[in-house]
């Protein structure tokens, strides 16, 4: 009994990166999504850049958990990839449509 | 042999029998969970479950509106869709618009979902002056353009409706072919009696097919020629092979200096009306709506123009209005129709 707590709690541990990573992606995308429907481009970088680069870290680390579902961690990393993957994109192309000097 | 043989089964007999035995017993003593208790895995199982799904589920909504942008941006960002529908609806007006002209650098364009709007002003050049004319705001749903939102800013609306009456009479100018639908002595009333302080735009039909370079030659010096309407093959009748009524095409006359026009200068501003005549050509459709014509009959206009050079039959020309009378004399020119009259701005 008592080693399956022990084996409990350090799961709980070890999901917990992986879901973090999750929810920081779920918070950046939200921002992005405002920005988008606001047609802002002024979204803080802390929301772009610095939060995803966390949520991948995290979802790194969520991915070395052992017996346990990685699905939030990779998730988790995808999200976070996808919104600086996103914003490279947008810029990229925004610049070849009508560009202005 | 055989005892021995049902000897050793019947031993394997009791040793399971016991082992079952065994298992039996354990499964009713051993500490198992209580029923409580597994509910309580089942329910937090269930309840993991249903947070991942929905957890998940958010995030695929969160996704949807940055993907479909991201689609929407490539699509029109690879292969300069969006830039040739720019270049289109801009080389449209210069060439269907008389005396039009608009800033190629203060085109805007506004991505939304599988849509784009393109904005810009027209200007119209009344004596010495460029006057806004319209605002124009063209939709695009993925390259499908709807007609374009006007607001005008010019005294003479254009007209209502499309009906081959409507458009055959709101001609200014005419091919020396064509019957002249307004009364040419009324329009000339009109020159008259406008102040002599004031400027005007006014359009020509030339009584005979002219080469561009001898129509300044043959108008009074105190004016500018600001568009030439081409000969075509068409405008005689002023209806296409279907008896769709068409409406001039022509070029500006003059090289304009601002930044990005494509008639800057580079080429003749002759062999940049041809260029935009073929790459009208490949954008039909998008340029008929976006000038609200209804047909342009550009491969067979442009064939004609290539194979007999370019000719003229009208002109737009603008300046006083005393200098504008002066073209009553002028027997190159069988009727003035005045457009837009502004107060004296003239340099």
């Amino acid at each position: 009994m008592e080693l399956e707590i022990k084996k409990k709690s350090k799961r709980k541990l070890q999901t917990l990166t992986g879901f973090i990573s999750f929810i920081i992606g779920l918070l950046a995308l939200a921002v992005l999504n405002i920005g988008l429907l606001i047609e802002t481009m002024d979204i803080p970088d802390l929301f772009l850049f610095h939060l995803p680069f966390l949520g991948v870290f995290l979802g790194v680390v969520g991915l070395f958990t052992k017996n346990r579902s990685k699905q939030f961690a990779w998730w988790g990393i995808g999200i976070n990839l996808f919104i600086p993957i996103f914003i490279g994109l947008m810029f990229g192309l925004s610049w070849t449509i009508n560009a202005k000097p | 042999m055989s005892d021995e043989h049902k000897q050793d089964q019947n031993k394997d007999e009791s040793l399971y029998k016991a082992y079952m035995m065994k298992t039996k017993n354990d499964i009713h003593t051993s500490p198992s969970l209580s029923e409580e208790e597994q509910r309580e895995i089942i329910r937090v199982g269930s309840n993991t479950a249903r947070n991942a799904t929905v957890m998940i589920s958010l995030a695929i909504l969160l996704l949807m509106l940055p993907i479909m942008t991201l689609i929407t941006y490539l699509y029109y960002g690879i292969g300069g869709k969006a830039n040739t529908m720019i270049d289109v609806v801009g080389k449209a007006i210069y060439v269907t618009e008389p005396n039009v002209s608009l800033e190629e650098m203060e085109i805007e364009s506004e991505i939304g979902l599988f849509s784009m709007n393109v904005t810009f002003d027209t200007f119209k050049r009344i004596g010495s002056e460029d006057y806004l004319a319209e605002k124009v705001d063209v939709y695009f749903g993925l390259e499908k353009p709807k007609f374009p939102d006007k607001i005008s800013f010019l005294e003479q609306l254009p007209p209502m409706g499309y009906g081959i009456d409507v458009v055959k009479d709101s001609q200014k100018m005419y091919h020396p072919d064509a019957m002249i639908s307004f009364n040419t002595i009324e329009a000339e009333d009109v020159l008259n009696n406008l102040p002599d302080g004031t400027v005007a735009e006014a359009y020509l039909s030339f009584s005979e097919l002219m080469k561009p370079n001898e129509i300044e030659k043959a108008l009074p010096k105190e004016m500018e020629v600001r568009w030439l309407a081409v000969d075509t093959g068409l405008e005689a009748k002023q209806l296409d092979k279907e008896g769709v009524p068409i409406t001039p095409i022509g070029y500006p006359a003059q090289v304009d200096t601002t930044t990005w026009s494509p008639f800057d200068g580079d080429q003749t501003n002759e062999e940049v009306f041809l260029d935009i005549l073929k790459l009208l050509e490949k954008n039909e459709q998008t340029a008929e709506i976006v000038s609200q014509i209804k047909s342009l009959e550009i491969q067979d206009r442009r064939k004609y123009v290539e194979d007999k050079g370019i000719l003229i039959y009208g002109a737009v020309v603008t300046g006083p209005v005393p200098e504008l009378r002066k073209l009553e004399q002028v027997k190159e020119v069988r009727a003035i129709n005045v457009g837009e009259v502004k107060l004296w701005n003239w340099k």
